[in-house]
């Protein structure tokens, strides 16, 4: 009785930590909308520095775009660019440029101007 | 008076069942695909899923994100129980299709995504160019989708031109280190007849 006891408690524990560390995830993930319903064309809108999982644009009509991470210092970037049927583009950091080094921005190839959205994902 | 009231009780009876019923038809989605499918003419997903269709997880979860965050109204969601694979990438990952609730065509892989238009004569095929480590690493890796009407893809790059066919709607080509994405930006499309056009 008292082991069933203990096994009961143990499983409460646990079950409580999952959905603890579930909550924190959540809570700390979060999203940098560089451009929310902006005009972006071939001059790129820029996010913030922080440590991005991944990066999207997404735009009103179908626009030959690009997104990418982009060190000032360094120059260095990595990036997706996609025809112009494109609507929305994403991608996910595979760790070049190094994170809270980079921003994420997104911006047009020589296709005029768009109302737009770009985000970037960040994690706790 | 009361046959009145009865007839109309009737009408609105009939009229509600066949508001009802014209729901659940539109809801099973029987005539969706029939009516404006976003992978009509690519004849190698235009097929039942089978189990190597499913998404992975994490890619499933990336894309139900996105789709939770609605920042995307004008594609809407995708249909994930309704991807298909399309082929295996350079880099061995594995590329699929997946279509949205508007019926837009996504081109899916465990790092990346492009949605768009369904392809047509004017646009046919997707392009996508991912460079995930910048000039001088791995090189770009362009690839898509294409309509069953298209033989080959001819990209330039440092001058010279490089084709690569087209088998089973699917196409890929790696490019060199030294090659930057601009360079397989401006693609040919070549059709099984013959003609060639921009890739749009």
């Amino acid at each position: 009785m008292r082991k069933l006891k203990a096994i009961s408690l143990i499983a409460c524990v646990l079950m409580l930590a999952t959905v603890a560390g579930v909550i924190a995830k959540k809570a700390f993930a979060g999203t940098d909308t560089y451009c929310s319903s902006c005009t972006i064309s071939n001059v790129p809108a820029v996010s913030d520095y922080l440590p991005f999982t991944s990066n999207h644009s997404s735009t009103v009509v179908a626009k030959k775009q690009q997104i990418y991470y982009f060190d000032p210092n360094t120059q260095a970037q990595s990036g997706s660019e996609s025809s112009g049927s494109t609507r929305v583009l994403g991608l996910n950091h595979t760790g070049s440029p190094s994170t809270f080094q980079a921003t994420a921005r997104c911006h047009l190839l020589n296709d005029g101007s768009v109302t737009a959205t770009c985000w970037a994902d960040f994690p706790s | 008076m009361n046959r009145i009231l009865q007839r109309a009780l009737l009408a609105v009876a009939v009229a509600s069942l066949l508001t009802i019923a014209a729901s659940a038809v539109a809801s099973t989605g029987v005539f969706r695909k029939a009516a404006t499918s976003p992978i009509a003419g690519i004849a190698a997903i235009d097929r039942p899923q089978t189990p190597v269709d499913t998404l992975d997880a994490r890619t499933a979860s990336w894309l139900s994100n996105i789709d939770a965050m609605g920042r995307s109204p004008q594609i809407g969601d995708h249909r994930l129980g309704e991807s298909k694979r399309l082929g295996i990438l350079p880099n061995g990952r594995v590329l699929y299709v997946v279509p949205t609730t508007m019926n837009r065509l996504c081109v899916v892989s465990t790092t990346d995504e492009s949605c768009g238009d369904p392809l047509s004569e004017a646009s046919p095929i997707t392009l996508t160019i991912v460079d995930p480590d910048g000039l001088g690493g791995t090189g770009p890796l362009a690839y898509g989708a294409a309509l069953d009407s298209v033989a080959s893809v001819s990209f330039t790059t440092e001058g010279k031109a490089r084709t690569v066919p087209v088998r089973h709607n699917f196409f890929a080509v790696q490019g060199k280190p030294t090659d930057t994405t601009e360079g397989l930006s401006a693609p040919i499309v070549t059709f099984a007849n013959g003609q060639s056009q921009p890739a749009g």
